[in-house]
């Protein structure tokens, strides 16, 4: 099994540098009090007067006198607790609906469709900002968000390939040995559909990095100190053109890891791993 | 007249100077505010000290043509109620205050000819010049001295000239009602009917309850500009003042358009026009707009941009070192700082010099949480507040919270250095067991809340005495007091201090504030601003102020 795995992976580069930069990432969050050479909200007053890049400093402290490396390291174990929470959460609910929308039918399709059409009429960004804003910045909150605006989309995936498994001829066998609607469902229709719903829950991590870094930026994210590097990026973007490794960094790290996302979704899709 | 015209104080303050016991600045300050020309002052200081005061010779100045100014264009209906010091920037070009405290932090007459305080300085005779006169035509006299000042301390128009004078103008009534949460209703009228009283058309006397120094000085607070009584107190486009501009245009957070009004009493104006442009609330695109020259200058740039500019051939620097600065203020209506040693305690866990050097490094220097600063002339120094974490814990713990204690920390979202400041402050109170949570909320919704929140970080334009900050926002119900701060014993020093006339004495007075401040206040204040700015270098006469005030009618531009 696990062999399958890496050979088809070996068979795709985008997918494996895909991999590779999530799960370097990871080992960063992980490692992140081991490998993160200062405390990420310790302050150095004696750096404060020359932010840039130095031997002390390798990327430089932002303007609150802070090591960019250390917040760097630290923002991405942020990252990877909101990132996955928000995705697994927004998947959980998209799928309890779509499923059983799909396989039913009837009013409780219509009722789910409907409540969907309703949600995806709402650019996501406002969704978010009158959310945050409502309930405060917190993480529990920014999962909320997500859910609230990714699970109509994965309900609506869902339902799409339930509608069409739910004609096979293993469905139909298991119904007639007299299986639960639950288990026809998450039995046997839900692992067959398991390969989009992959491709989407990767394309949808990429984009949720993207939407931690943009509630950062709009002053949403999760609360100073706590480094993030949406936070980060708002903080100093006004002295880009003077110091500019503030704002850069953080951006590069943002940007690695939604390509990572991405080409690990584009791999599996053209692998058509299922 | 039985009046002396020179104040009885003026020749112990000219032999205190040529013996060297007062500064030049006090001097000055003092002397003009005790009726003394500035003209005089300068004169007299000069020779005894033999240093030359600024250049006050001008060129020629070049006229015509458009300034265009960066700034917040915002609704300035009610100059009564400004709550920012970027409202008069628009308004007092068109009317205009009855003194005027220039870039110097002296005080000067301007609408007034003269004052005259008596010695108790308990009666203020204010003359007023003889050649103003409304846009209308009409002289402007005493009625609209009268009018003006009765509405400006008034409870419904709820201007913050209120707070400030209410101690020598005013008498607290209670009304017998109380408000939804069950506080007394208070209402405040004229200790005396004859507090404000017309001599004759162009004399005005205010007699005190109390005595006072800083009169002139609030007679300059922004919201104080004399409005024309017809118009009943609103301002807009086309509003009569006895400015050197009139307003054309007010489109707001957009822009306001001013032109000059021919026959101006004073001096000026050189410029055709003035156009005050709101680039909107990014720090970059007002230095863009600069750079670019879709402006001439700026109401104010961060010190961050500093490097950027500096190097700049078109751009001139200018700034000027004031008493701006933000407090974080601990609103004692709220457990735990409704406990003087909590409030030490948070004091105590701090380093200024530390916090200042991460909020803005050289554009700044530490403060002492007594909201006094060095450049007041009544500033009184004490030793430098030393950080112990070992005695703020120990505070706290007597206080009752010996596993520290958590806050939340409420900030604008802008200047950035509000972050900077919060940032440096939080993580030395870590060590003494205070767990801030930092909230940065959108500047509009912070208004919402600066006079509730138990713990915020409120920025204080500079005022030129330290007791007039005091005032506003110390003194018991003050009106500006967010933080529910009421000591007697704090207002009674007050009242005292802003008695005394000497400096000498003043500060004497002044020190036991700053000590009661920084023993049972309720601010935690680490640092005083420069203000910068940056102008095109064809833009002539212009000066920083401390309270970002632009007197247009003054300034020219080259061609």
């Amino acid at each position: 099994m696990m062999r399958t795995i890496l050979r088809r992976f070996s068979r795709s580069p985008s997918a494996l540098i895909g991999v590779t930069l999530i799960v370097a990432w990871g080992l960063v969050a992980l490692l992140a009090p081991l490998i993160a050479p200062y405390d990420p909200s310790a302050i150095d007053f004696a750096a404060a007067a020359d932010p840039h890049p130095s031997l002390a400093h390798w990327l430089g402290t932002d303007s609150s006198g802070r090591d960019v490396l250390s917040r760097l390291i630290w923002g991405a174990r942020t990252t990877y607790i909101v990132v996955p929470l928000a995705v697994m959460s927004a998947f959980a609910a998209g799928i309890l609906l779509g499923v059983p929308a799909g396989y039913f039918g009837g009013w409780f399709d219509a009722l789910v469709s409907r409540l969907s059409d309703v949600i995806l009429a709402f650019p996501a960004l406002i969704i978010y900002i009158i959310l945050i804003t409502a309930l405060g910045p917190s993480l529990l909150n920014i999962i909320i968000a997500v859910t609230l605006a990714y699970a109509p989309g994965v309900s609506r995936i869902a339902r799409g390939i339930t509608l069409a498994l739910r004609e096979q001829d293993y469905v139909a066998a298991a119904q007639a040995r007299g299986e639960s609607s639950l288990y026809i469902m998450f039995a046997e229709i839900l692992p067959n559909a398991r390969g989009p719903l992959i491709v989407d829950l990767c394309l949808r991590a990429g984009y949720t990095v993207i939407l931690t870094g943009t509630l950062g930026f709009l002053g949403l994210g999760l609360p100073p100190p706590t480094p993030d590097w949406g936070g980060m990026v708002v903080e100093s973007a006004h002295l880009l053109p003077i110091a500019w490794h503030m704002a850069v960094f953080p951006c590069v790290a943002i940007a690695s890891l939604v390509i990572g996302c991405n080409l690990l979704a584009d791999g599996l899709r053209k692998e058509g791993l299922k | 007249m039985t009046r002396p015209r020179d104040h009885d104080y003026l020749p112990i303050l000219k032999r205190d100077l040529a013996d060297g016991k007062v500064s030049r600045r006090s001097f000055l300050r003092t002397a003009t505010l005790l009726g003394l020309s500035a003209a005089s002052a300068y004169a007299f200081a000069d020779k005894v000290t033999g240093v030359p005061s600024e250049a006050q010779a001008q060129d020629a100045k070049p006229k015509g043509g458009t300034l265009r100014i960066s700034t917040t264009v915002y609704d300035v209906k009610s100059p009564a109620i400004a709550s920012t010091t970027a409202h008069p920037l628009i308004y007092s070009q068109v009317v205009e205050y009855l003194t005027k405290t220039g870039a110097d932090n002296v005080t000067r007459p301007h609408l007034l000819k003269s004052w005259e305080p008596s010695t108790d300085l308990k009666t203020w005779t204010l003359h007023l010049r003889d050649d103003v006169k409304w846009h209308s035509g009409r002289p402007f006299v005493a009625d609209d001295v009268v009018w003006n000042l009765t509405r400006l301390l008034s409870d419904e128009v709820g201007s913050s000239v209120l707070g400030l004078m209410e101690g020598y103008l005013l008498n607290s009534v209670d009304t017998g009602k109380v408000d939804d949460k069950g506080k007394k209703i208070i209402r405040h009228e004229l200790w005396d009917p004859k507090a404000i009283e017309k001599v004759d058309d162009k004399t005005v006397r205010l007699n005190l309850k109390a005595p006072q120094l800083a009169v002139p000085e609030h007679l300059f607070h922004y919201p104080a500009v004399m409005l024309y009584p017809e118009e009943k107190g609103v301002f807009g486009p086309g509003a009569i003042g006895t400015g050197a501009f009139t307003l054309k245009e007010l489109n707001v957070s957009r822009n306001a358009v001013l032109e000059a009004k021919p026959g101006y009493w004073g001096e000026g104006p050189y410029l055709d026009r003035i156009e005050f442009i709101d680039v909107g609330g990014n720090e970059q695109a007002i230095v863009n707009a600069l750079i670019s020259g879709q402006v001439d200058g700026a109401f104010q740039i961060l010190p961050d941009f500093y490097p950027l500019l500096k190097d700049n051939a078109a751009l001139q620097y200018y700034q000027v070192t004031t008493a701006d600065t933000s407090v974080v203020r601990m609103n004692l209506k709220h457990k735990p700082f409704d406990d003087a040693k909590v409030r030490q305690a948070f004091r105590l866990a701090i380093d200024p010099v530390k916090a200042n050097q991460i909020t803005f490094g050289q554009f700044s220097t530490p403060a002492e949480h007594h909201h006094v600063s060095p450049i007041h002339p009544d500033y009184a120094k004490l030793p430098e507040p030393q950080r112990d974490v070992e005695k703020a814990k120990a505070l706290l713990a007597e206080a009752g919270y010996k596993d520290g204690v958590d806050v939340e920390l409420v900030i604008q979202q802008n200047p950035p250095h509000h972050l900077r400041n919060a940032t440096a402050l939080t993580e030395m109170w870590k060590e003494a067991g205070i767990r801030a949570a930092i909230k940065v909320v959108p500047n509009p919704q912070y208004w919402d809340v600066w006079m509730t929140a138990p713990l915020g970080m409120t920025v204080w334009a500079h005022r030129p005495l330290g007791v007039m900050n005091l005032a506003l926002a110390y003194r018991s119900n003050a009106a500006w007091n967010e933080s529910a701060f009421a000591n007697p014993e704090f207002d009674k020093l007050l009242d005292e201090a802003e008695a005394i006339p000497d400096p000498k004495a003043r500060s004497a007075r002044m020190a036991d504030i700053e000590a009661l401040m920084q023993r049972e206040g309720p601010i935690v204040q680490t640092y005083w601003r420069n203000l910068i700015s940056f102008y095109d270098k064809k833009v002539v006469g212009f000066a920083m102020h401390p309270t970002y005030m632009v007197f247009c009618n003054e300034l020219a531009i080259k061609s």
